[in-house]
């Protein structure tokens, strides 16, 4: 038997492991991008713009085939008829599709004087752990980081990181996000953070830190409390679904289902006035 | 050529795994193609190549997606050096079921080890849900994938330059 030391392929292994690992404890945290992960991200970002267009409309495509099938048995019929024009009328219908959900985006209601600029969904991450997205607007396009994101739904998230030509965003709910929000009809103050139980496709949002009197009940509305300077006051967030005690019994805690469809999101709103001038503008 | 090979085999891998397969899945479930590469690519060339493919592609994505740099790579180059070891050690070898079960092995050992690094980077999440809403069924999908991506490899190194040519090969180490 071979000696551990004299093993080459084990011991690279278990030293690529020890650097990868202490790589992993001093990176953890920090948002701050080194010079190399820059350019990387920068390199692979209009790539993966196209790519993520390019399946889209390939999702569309099978969408239409699977929901579609009256009209396919039709389409049977004449497609020797229509077969050229179906490129341009996938085309016609991702740019239809496209302008609904950008027109979607403009019911986020602007106040005067506050900026905010439309970004593109380029990436999403792949590790299931997790829950960030890639944007196509970085440093050159005025992004940094703690800015808020939204949609005509309501609050996404913030910025977590910012490259050149791509930023990175955490959604609220991400299990390391947390949100101070309040409801609407009580106006009672809570924490929102993700649920990470219920991974994408359900996403949910546990509200702590209610007092125990406070009178919420399904159907409340909860919206940005302001507090924090992350994110501006009024921003929506979600609807109350369920209320219950917390563990020790001396706080109230609550289920929050957000308005936003975090597995659908492929436009979004950067928020890029900060949070001080937001509350001056209102005053 | 292997060279040449293993940088497609990366690129693609990359490309599916980044930014097609998240917009393009059945119910948010789809397969794992660097984890499907580089087990195909230690079963055919018993070297530490895959380990190296599972390396690299884990660092790029760490860079674009995760909140620390090691969090997508570790658990690659460790699936990518166990294959290694196992395939080193293994006298038998078919063309489809055990590729199959080593990329449903794989796939799973992958997800234990992210997890670990995801309980350790504080996150709180529910294994058993993640389990049966996630790994299982990707898990499934890797091994189904890696039958046909075996088989594509398998033709692909029965060609004469992807044999070994010199001692600096990964297949030395």
């Amino acid at each position: 038997m071979v000696p551990l030391w004299r093993n080459r392929p084990l011991m690279i292994t278990i030293i690529m492991v020890i650097v990868l690992l202490v790589v992993l404890i001093m990176t953890s945290g920090d948002n701050n991008m080194t010079g190399t992960e820059s350019v990387v991200g920068t390199v692979l970002a209009p790539i993966q713009q196209g790519l993520y267009r390019a399946t889209d409309a390939i999702a569309d495509f099978f969408a239409r085939v699977f929901t579609g099938s009256d009209l396919q048995t039709e389409n049977l019929e004449l497609r020797s008829k229509v077969a050229e024009l179906e490129g341009q009328l996938q085309d016609a219908d991702e740019t239809k599709q496209e302008n609904e959900r950008l027109r979607e985006l403009l019911n986020y209601e602007v106040e005067p004087g506050v900026e905010v600029v439309t970004a593109l969904v380029i990436g999403r991450d792949p590790n299931h752990w997790y829950d960030t997205f890639i944007i196509n607007l970085g440093l050159t396009d005025g992004i940094e980081i703690d800015m808020p994101v939204v949609n005509g739904d309501g609050l996404i998230g913030r910025i977590v990181e910012v490259g050149v030509t791509w930023a990175k965003v955490m959604p609220i709910v991400d299990s390391s996000s947390g949100v101070s929000g309040f409801v609407v009809r009580t106006r009672d103050n809570g924490i929102l953070n993700g649920s990470p139980a219920v991974g994408n496709e359900e996403a949910l949002l546990r509200m702590s830190k209610l007092v125990l009197d406070a009178d919420l009940m399904p159907g409340d509305m909860v919206i940005t409390s302001g507090q924090g300077g992350v994110f501006p006051k009024g921003i929506p967030i979600g609807e109350v679904t369920e209320v219950s005690q917390s563990d020790d019994g001396m706080r109230n805690q609550a289920v929050v289902t957000p308005h936003v469809d975090f597995a659908h999101i492929e436009e979004v709103l950067v928020i890029t006035t900060v949070p001080e001038e937001i509350e001056e503008l209102l005053e | 050529m292997r060279y040449v090979f293993f940088v497609v085999v990366s690129i693609v891998s990359l490309i599916f795994t980044g930014a097609v397969f998240p917009n393009l899945n059945i119910a948010g479930i789809y397969p794992d193609l660097i984890i499907v590469s580089i087990v195909s690519i230690a079963i055919l060339e018993r070297s530490m190549a895959g380990a190296m493919i599972g390396l690299v592609c884990g660092l790029i994505l760490d860079v674009l997606f995760s909140d620390a740099i090691g969090v997508i790579a570790i658990p690659y180059l460790i699936i990518g050096a166990a294959m290694f070891f196992v395939r080193k050690n293994l006298r038998y070898m078919d063309r489809f079921v055990l590729p199959a079960v080593f990329a449903f092995s794989a796939h799973l050992v992958k997800e234990f080890i992210s997890a670990l690094i995801a309980y350790m980077l504080g996150r709180d999440f529910s294994f058993w849900f993640m389990f049966a809403r996630y790994i299982l069924p990707k898990a499934v999908f890797s091994a189904v994938i890696m039958l046909l991506v075996h088989m594509l490899f398998t033709r692909i190194y029965r060609a004469s330059s992807m044999k070994l040519k010199d001692s600096r090969d990964f297949r030395h180490l």
